[in-house]
């Protein structure tokens, strides 16, 4: 059963479309993550999501309702990102207390758990908290909270790698227990690769990917070696991203499917047959050039 | 994980428990400007003297309506304060929706009208006590020095009508802001132009709200406006995005 549904969403600002006519959908008790370069409209489609904005045109469906000003939605969903404010009235231990009521599903037992573990002082004010701190403060909001729809919108700024580490592990730990459906955007995707199931990969507001991650890690394959040798076998064929790796040698990444046939020949030509990182053909993916920042550098 | 069915009022009511906690610091605001206000009470509010060549009649008087004042002037600020976006940001992490968010701002406001009502009510007797205590009692005139309770119960009242219809007033402007800037600038404008052009619709509004013969059908209008008013600041936020 998809828990989400987005039929041709559009969400423009003035001329600028931030989501291009995307459709997807997300299936429920999921961990997606949602990939894209910076201005590549995730946060808007997450806030969508979460009922914040409304569509420009195009339908959505969060549990089989409009999301926008939805309470229905409102109530099964959390939207974590790290501009959560909280009143300055109210100390940390105090924003989970209050916060908890509103979630019927909340483990106060957990919170505080977590936020011993992180050893936060309780009597700070939110405000106070480094970029970090609020990130992984509000990483044990999106946990403790249970919702059937979780959403972290770059959850990890701030955090160093050892708090990170923690909160996959823990997020993770706590998914496997109760189940429900989670999205999360961030650009660390090599790091992430291990928790998420699925990863969708949008690049200017329109969907590039939706696939699970192990399919991903299987897409493509770069080959790298004499210029023209790679060049007999990738010739006509469409090429994900090409760079001069020295002098008469080049790096190409290419479909694994378009030359599946012909990965024997190629090791044999003396060409190196290299996997490709999710988090690096993802890159390629979105880049604007074929050659990377390298054209930038070569052009005279 | 299984989905949650939902109730607005019950949602709202949980809202308006988190604002009670969460607006404290609004409230410091309002006890620090009555207590300004009650310090420039005891310098008296009208003075007058008058005298021949062997008689001189100073006379002062003193009224705490310059708390109340200073408190209608706190909820109107206060309640265009909840429309602005720092404020409405702190509702995004919580479960609710626009709707939401105003019946606990309503809820909140009329707390807060009631509160700054009693209160401010209270600093006249603050007031005459202190002057009890520490004024000259030969020079005092005694004949409404003393405030019966029902005297009391009734200003009590009015005030908190006032400062109800003023934060119903104050959250529609600010809702008005939040749709559209240029509405900073237009509503003044729009207030000084019609009052300079139709000079005695000042008057009329005046009398309608303030000149009034009897205390039901005065707080009945009050509240009809206000009810007028943050219904029609629901429909306008209604249609508005959250957190930009």
């Amino acid at each position: 059963m998809s828990v989400i549904q987005c039929v041709d969403l559009t969400k423009s600002y003035g001329k600028l479309k931030a989501i291009d006519h995307l459709s997807l959908d997300i299936e429920e008790n999921k961990i997606t993550g949602l990939i894209g370069r910076n201005g590549s409209g995730k946060t808007t489609l997450l806030k969508i999501l979460a009922g914040f904005l409304k569509p420009t045109s195009g339908r959505v469906k969060v549990f089989s309702g409009e999301p926008f000003n939805s309470l229905q939605v409102s109530t099964n969903s959390i939207f974590i990102d790290d501009t959560m404010t909280f009143p300055d009235s109210m100390t940390l231990s105090n924003i989970l207390t209050e916060v908890a009521p509103f979630y019927a599903h909340w483990d106060s037992h957990l919170a505080s758990g977590l936020f011993d573990y992180y050893s936060f002082n309780p009597k700070q004010p939110h405000s106070n908290l480094s970029k970090g701190s609020k990130s992984t403060f509000n990483s044990i909001l999106g946990i403790a909270s249970r919702c059937p729809l979780t959403i972290f919108d770059e959850p990890t700024t701030g955090m160093d790698s050892a708090v990170r580490k923690d909160f996959y592990r823990s997020l993770l730990k706590d998914y496997l227990e109760y189940p429900r459906t989670i999205i999360l955007s961030s650009h660390l995707l090599s790091e992430l690769e291990g928790i998420l199931e699925d990863i969708l990969l949008i690049n200017h507001g329109t969907k590039l990917l939706h696939l699970p991650a192990l399919d991903l890690k299987e897409l493509a394959v770069g080959i790298r070696g004499n210029a023209q040798a790679v060049l007999r076998f990738v010739e006509g064929k469409e090429i994900i991203y090409q760079e001069d790796f020295a002098i008469g040698s080049l790096y190409v990444v290419i479909r694994r499917g378009l030359i599946q046939q012909q990965l024997e020949e190629i090791r044999q030509s003396g060409i190196e047959v290299l996997s490709v990182t999710t988090d690096e053909l993802c890159v390629y993916l979105t880049a604007t050039t074929k050659g990377g920042i390298d054209d930038v550098f070569n052009r005279s | 994980m299984s989905s949650t069915e939902v109730n607005l009022l019950s949602i709202s009511l949980k809202q308006y428990f988190y604002k009670l906690k969460a607006h404290t610091d609004l409230v410091n605001r309002l006890i620090i400007t009555q207590l300004l206000a009650l310090l420039f009470s005891l310098g008296g509010v009208s003075s007058m003297s008058s005298g021949s060549a062997n008689l001189t009649v100073s006379l002062r008087s003193y009224s705490a309506n310059i708390v109340i004042i200073f408190s209608i002037l706190w909820i109107l600020i206060t309640a265009i304060l909840l429309t602005t976006k720092p404020y409405k940001k702190m509702e995004m992490p919580l479960v609710g929706n626009r709707i939401s968010g105003d019946i606990s701002d309503v809820g909140f406001l009329m707390t807060a009208s009631v509160f700054a009502g009693v209160t401010s009510s209270l600093a006249g007797v603050l007031l005459r006590v202190i002057m009890y205590f520490t004024f000259d009692r030969s020079k005092m005139g005694f004949d409404s020095f003393s405030l019966t309770f029902s005297d009391l119960l009734l200003g009590m009242l009015v005030a908190i009508l006032y400062l109800g219809l003023i934060s119903a007033v104050g959250y529609f402007i600010g809702m008005l802001t939040q749709m559209n800037m240029a509405f900073i600038v237009l509503i003044p404008a729009v207030i000084y132009g019609t009052l300079r052009v139709y000079t005695g619709l000042a008057q009329s509004v005046f009398e309608f709200y303030v000149v009034d013969v009897s205390l039901p059908l005065f707080a009945l209008r009050v509240i009809i406006t206000s009810i007028m008013l943050f219904g029609v600041s629901m429909l306008l936020s209604n249609r508005m995005e959250a957190g930009k």
